[in-house]
């Protein structure tokens, strides 16, 4: 009987849903009208945009909705849903496999940072190529699996795996060029 | 360090530098307070229903994992419940052994009334009178055959090859007991003198009631048979 009792419904306010629309929907917007040049099709990414929220609201938590890391987070995802259908718009015909493909038989130098390296591991990030940069922050800051990330950013599994490694590999490389 | 303590700290360090680069990432400097659109846009109509139907979508998928935690607690109380009653009732004898005999006798009337079904042998209403309602353990019957003045019902215990006959007969000089290299003696069953012959294993009793014979013979013990014709009277 108590069980039974326990289960009262704890109804918020606002749900975690609301607070992000209500926190992000300018930026997201923003990010939009910047790539795409048109309130339509922007309005188009803001609804594709916000469906790939709700895809993983169970990985945003609560707590960390304004935060920096959250609005990365959001930013990434409606950069490249505007691009694309940006993309499409325009009919282009990127072979993002093939830029994906990388000489397997060239040296691969692992990643290993010291503390020291901080920052130079900061500059390292920044200088990345976006598609590096937006997988490598959704894969290892924002913990999200492979599969997810390649449906936020429209593009496979495979080719996710591969970014995350090449982006390590940059980092590597990088940091190394930096030691001599 | 070893390496696998080495690619922890790695992780660890990358994920800080990369929390750290927000600060001078290009998208969060560019898109920093979202004062780039216009003020006074205002989204269309189509927007805001398709935004009303994200709402609907992203509570149902935010009130699922409550749902499911509460069907999972009802479940847990359900079954915590019924286990406390089920090991309440098991150690209590006054609850536990009318509810062992009555769902015993359950097991051998829907056994017994199967086992007909199955047979589909009846007998009528003729002779439903006269039928005994005493039926040994495992046995079933196998086959009525009824005439004008007499009633043959033979029962069998198929996985032990045993079978019994019980016979009626409406009138008294219409049969008789063949008691020749045999052991044959009287005894009393309910009250009445019955006549009682054993060969080997197969036992014959004969008993005479109201101007009516009754006869029981097979592979069955004489308790068994002392049961069949007390269950007549």
């Amino acid at each position: 009987m108590i069980a039974f009792a326990a289960m009262i419904d704890n109804e918020k306010d606002e749900s975690k849903f609301y607070r992000i629309n209500e926190v992000y929907k300018r930026t997201i917007f923003s990010v939009a009208y910047d790539i795409t040049k048109n309130y339509h099709d922007a309005e188009d990414v803001m609804t594709d945009t916000l469906v790939k929220i709700i895809s993983i609201l169970d990985d945003i938590d609560e707590d960390s909705i304004e935060t920096k890391r959250c609005k990365n987070l959001i930013i990434t995802i409606a950069k490249n849903t505007a691009i694309d259908l940006y993309r499409k718009k325009k009919r282009e015909m990127e072979a993002l496999e093939k830029l994906d493909t990388y000489n397997a038989t060239a040296g691969v130098e692992e990643l290993i940072i010291h503390v020291e390296q901080i920052q130079e591991v900061i500059d390292a990030i920044n200088k990345l190529d976006d598609k590096y940069r937006d997988v490598l922050y959704l894969r290892a800051l924002h913990d999200l699996p492979a599969k997810k990330v390649g449906a936020l950013l429209n593009i496979s599994e495979v080719s996710v795996n591969m970014r995350f490694m090449r982006a390590k590999q940059m980092l590597a490389k990088r940091l190394k060029e930096r030691e001599k | 360090m070893n390496k696998k303590q080495e690619q922890e700290r790695t992780e660890i360090l990358l994920k800080w530098a990369l929390e750290e680069s927000l600060e001078t990432d290009p998208d969060m400097l560019k898109y920093q307070s979202g004062n780039d659109i216009e003020d006074y846009y205002a989204f269309s109509e189509e927007y805001e229903r398709r935004l009303k139907r994200l709402y609907k979508m992203a509570e149902r998928k935010e009130r699922r994992p409550v749902r499911m935690k509460k069907f999972r607690n009802m479940a847990a109380g359900i079954v915590v419940f019924l286990g406390v009653s089920m090991v309440t009732v098991s150690q209590v004898e006054a609850f536990r052994v009318p509810i062992v005999r009555f769902f015993s006798s359950i097991q051998k009337e829907s056994t017994f009334f199967g086992a007909r079904k199955e047979n589909g042998q009846k007998v009528t209403e003729n002779f439903k009178e006269y039928e005994p309602s005493y039926v040994p353990e495992g046995y079933t019957i196998l086959e009525v055959n009824e005439k004008s003045n007499c009633l043959r019902i033979k029962y069998g215990m198929p996985q032990d090859s045993k079978e019994y006959l019980f016979v009626f007969y409406r009138n008294i000089e219409s049969v008789s007991i063949d008691t020749e290299e045999s052991d044959y003696e009287t005894i009393e069953i309910a009250g009445k003198q019955a006549h009682y012959v054993r060969e080997g294993e197969r036992i014959r009793v004969l008993l005479d009631h109201d101007g009516h014979r009754y006869y029981v013979s097979g592979n069955i013990s004489l308790e068994e048979v002392k049961r069949i014709f007390e269950s007549l009277f």
